[in-house]
């Protein structure tokens, strides 16, 4: 005579079913977690070091930079550590006296917040001005 | 024998479980597909290409003329430099694969942003016209895009097109089917460039 399942056999088999369905929900999850984070780190890692690029030819007039970029809320601090002025003569290519410069030491604070979590990164950045009038060294590039 | 049936509760059971099952095999599945539709639209080497780029425009140069034994003709060097809104040409000290001076070539094009170099000094090239310069390396940065624009900063002024004078600041606009980004690359060595009288207009392209 042909047996048919019982209910209980049903049951074992959807439990089965189910506990072999949740690990592999639960392994989607965690790459699909992965993947998220490691891109959220490329986007910021590419976005600091952009940031960090498009600070180099600022002229930090202003001390407080803020907006978002690429889906980061960003903050930039500025602060000067020190000034020096610097009579600048040059070898090899371009050799000759080029003047007084006033050179500037600054440290810049970098806060990124992406999603709910804050990043900070500290460098220093230096800056140089000719102290002679209209003169900006990357007129002649 | 009596042949023992479901009864209906039983049966309602087995629908509910069911249902949930597929419930879940469902949600699953959406996952999959959103996910392989991310991994064909992020290159998992993104980070690296962006670091190799931005050495490679960081090092920016201008180009000088050498005579027969390679000494540097000082009074014939040239600014090099052609960017328009999809593409641009540079020289460069640094490259992505030659310890050489090469020409760069950083372009969007079938949807992909693509960068291409070739060595200058080598035999058989006329390095003061480039026109003839084979492009012999070729590489994708990024592929799926929509759009990517170039922009060039250079002063207090963003120009969309620039030849003969190599910018401050080179900012690239890449919009894909999920976000815009915009990647920025600063040329390094200002602080000796000011140092050079170079002679302008020259063009090698």
């Amino acid at each position: 005579m042909k047996k048919a399942f019982t209910i209980i056999e049903i049951l074992i088999a959807m439990m089965i079913l189910f506990t072999a369905i949740g690990f592999v929900n639960i392994s989607i999850k965690a790459f699909n977690n992965y993947q998220r984070k490691s891109e959220n780190y490329q986007n910021l890692y590419i976005t600091a070091l952009s940031l960090k690029d498009w600070l180099s030819i600022q002229s930090f007039e202003k001390k407080i930079y803020q907006g978002i970029r690429n889906d980061i809320a960003y903050k930039i601090t500025i602060n000067t550590l020190l000034e020096e002025k610097n009579y600048t003569f040059t070898m090899g290519l371009g050799a000759g006296n080029h003047g007084n410069f006033l050179i500037t030491l600054y440290q810049v604070e970098m806060v990124l917040v992406q999603g709910l979590k804050e990043n900070k990164f500290k460098f220093l950045i230096t800056k140089q001005k000719s102290l002679k009038s209209n003169f900006n060294p990357s007129d002649l590039l | 024998m009596k042949k023992q049936a479901f009864t209906l509760i039983e049966l309602l059971v087995t629908v509910v479980l069911f249902s949930l099952l597929l419930a879940t095999s469902l949600y699953s599945f959406r996952f999959i597909s959103l996910n392989i539709r991310n991994i064909n639209n992020i290159n998992p080497k993104t980070a690296i290409y962006y670091d190799l780029l931005r050495d490679t425009i960081g090092s920016i140069s201008f180009y000088v003329e050498t005579d027969e034994k390679e000494r540097d003709i000082r009074k014939k060097s040239y600014y090099f430099f052609k960017g328009s809104p999809t593409e641009c040409f540079f020289i460069s000290n640094s490259s992505f694969y030659y310890n050489n001076i090469t020409l760069g070539h950083l372009i969007f094009k079938d949807n992909t942003l693509w960068y291409e170099e070739g060595r200058i000094f080598r035999k058989n090239v006329n390095y003061m016209n480039l026109n003839s310069l084979l492009l012999e390396k070729k590489i994708i940065i990024l592929k799926n895009l929509k759009n990517v624009s170039f922009s060039y900063v250079k002063g207090n002024n963003e120009y969309f097109e620039l030849k003969r004078k190599i910018p401050s600041l080179i900012n690239l606009k890449i919009e894909d089917a999920f976000k815009t980004r915009i990647y920025s690359f600063s040329i390094k060595g200002d602080n000796d460039k000011h140092l050079e009288k170079i002679r302008k207009g020259k063009e090698l392209l």
